[in-house]
């Protein structure tokens, strides 16, 4: 229960620092930083599927709905889809599965590991949001490298933040 | 009918994951970038106020160059001010002169003004997405209408798409979807402005006819050409920033740069066009002749 409370009120800090600080960090008119979605990839490793399902339902919702003028839906459908490929990847690096699942933790991993967590995750999600929001394929190369842009900005902060709160 | 149940739920975190990204899906092509309809009244009532409050503390930080923005405008209008006077003064001795015996004139009252311009603050605006909005703290009671032109001290700003009672939301002329007709000033062509996404400070004018080009020069001003209604004839909205023909259809396209700095968006006036319900009046009328 009291775990429970402590990742309600965690989750929450995350929807407010994303909307009020990390929204306004554009730079050059391109890159946004996407933090929010570190909490959904930070949850404990044996989150049951469907709480991190609707978890990344509910905050992406919000997200979408009091971003200055994010469309409905557009992190909704980019965090589910890139918190439902989270489970792959943490077997992929051999965090979890039939072995990892009892000594791994996401705290103290190296700079390398992150990347290969995150990385792929963030751009996922980056992908799906600015497909989704341009809702065509003409300008393929130019989402592309928005999604990479923001990926990397992005990408930037997630560590930052991994550095100061997700350390023993 | 057992083997099936124990099949789906074995299959249910995929099939709830699948539910939800449907959900979403369906909501970013049903409530698509033109009009946050999903917002409603409520909730655009509630992000306004959060906003305003954001908005506050921004307005202050941009306090000297609003001053200077604003001092350059007092001064153009005061002169256009000393200008007008100056003609009507003329004007009414002229007439004095020709109706000497009739003593006391004073049927020289200028005609009803058919624009009203309501003063109103950007409070949320943003500009590298490729549907930019402008969040305004006036609504409904304050009387903004869904349709209204918005236009910044310097140049046309963006067009009024939802309202709730004390907020309202704008499209941005920064919007993928926002068209507006505009002419070159001083001559008779007119054009289509567009924005591509990119750069907030440019924007093209699309379908100028292609004997237009030989009037084409730098820095030559863009107004509109008041054909929608919705703005007032000869506002500004850019100059030329190359004579160039991005088009290859017939038409001309070419790049202006805008007159609204929507980097420093602050100060705003929503356009109520008073003559507008007429004429819909009169195309309604026109239409059910039909």
């Amino acid at each position: 229960m009291n775990e429970l409370v402590k990742y309600i009120v965690v989750g929450l800090l995350y929807v407010l620092l994303q909307l009020f600080v990390f929204n306004h960090l554009t730079a050059f008119h391109l890159a946004t930083p996407v933090v929010f979605i570190l909490f959904l990839l930070m949850l404990p490793i044996d989150t049951p599927r469907p709480v991190l399902y609707l978890t990344a339902f509910t905050m992406g919702l919000i997200i979408d709905i009091f971003s200055e003028n994010s469309v409905a839906g557009l992190h909704t459908f980019s965090s589910l889809l890139a918190v439902a490929f989270r489970s792959r990847l943490l077997i992929l690096l051999g965090a979890s599965g039939a072995r990892g699942m009892d000594e791994f933790s996401f705290q103290n991993q190296g700079l390398l590991w992150y990347m290969a967590y995150l990385l792929p995750l963030i751009f996922i999600h980056h992908l799906a949001y600015f497909l989704l929001e341009s809702l065509s394929f003409s300008q393929v190369f130019y989402t592309l490298f928005k999604a990479m842009v923001n990926t990397l900005y992005s990408f930037l902060f997630c560590y930052l933040i991994c550095l100061i709160f997700y350390r023993k | 009918m057992f083997r099936l149940l124990k099949l789906i739920s074995s299959f249910q975190n995929t099939l709830l994951l699948a539910f939800l990204l449907l959900l979403a899906f369906l909501m970013v092509v049903r409530y698509n970038q033109q009009q946050r309809h999903i917002m409603g009244d409520t909730l655009l009532e509630i992000s306004g106020r959060v906003h305003k409050q954001q908005s506050k503390l921004l307005a202050f930080l941009r306090l000297p160059q609003q001053n200077d923005s604003l001092m350059v405008r007092t001064r153009e209008l005061e002169k256009q001010k000393d200008s007008l006077f100056a003609q009507l003064q003329a004007l009414r001795n002229q007439l004095l002169a020709d109706t000497l015996d009739m003593g006391y004139v004073d049927s020289l009252y200028p005609a009803r003004e058919q624009f009203d311009y309501i003063p109103c603050f950007a409070i949320q605006n943003t500009l590298h997405k490729s549907y930019n909005h402008i969040l305004i703290d006036k609504g409904r009671k304050q009387g903004i209408r869904p349709g209204m032109g918005l236009v910044s001290p310097s140049g046309v700003a963006g067009r009024v798409v939802e309202v709730s009672d004390n907020f309202s939301l704008a499209l941005s002329a920064l919007n993928l979807s926002f068209k507006l007709s505009v002419m070159l000033e001083g001559t008779d062509y007119t054009g289509v402005y567009e924005w591509a996404e990119g750069n907030y400070q440019y924007g093209y004018i699309d379908a100028l006819p292609l004997d237009a080009e030989s009037l084409l020069e730098k820095s030559q001003k863009v107004v509109t050409s008041g054909v929608s209604t919705v703005f007032p004839r000869g506002y500004l909205v850019g100059t030329i920033a190359s004579t160039e023909n991005l088009s290859q259809d017939g038409f001309l396209r070419v790049k202006i740069k805008l007159a609204t700095d929507f980097n420093r968006l602050y100060n705003l006036f929503a356009i109520d066009a008073r003559h507008l319900p007429e004429i819909e009046e009169l195309n309604e009328r026109m239409n059910s002749d039909e």
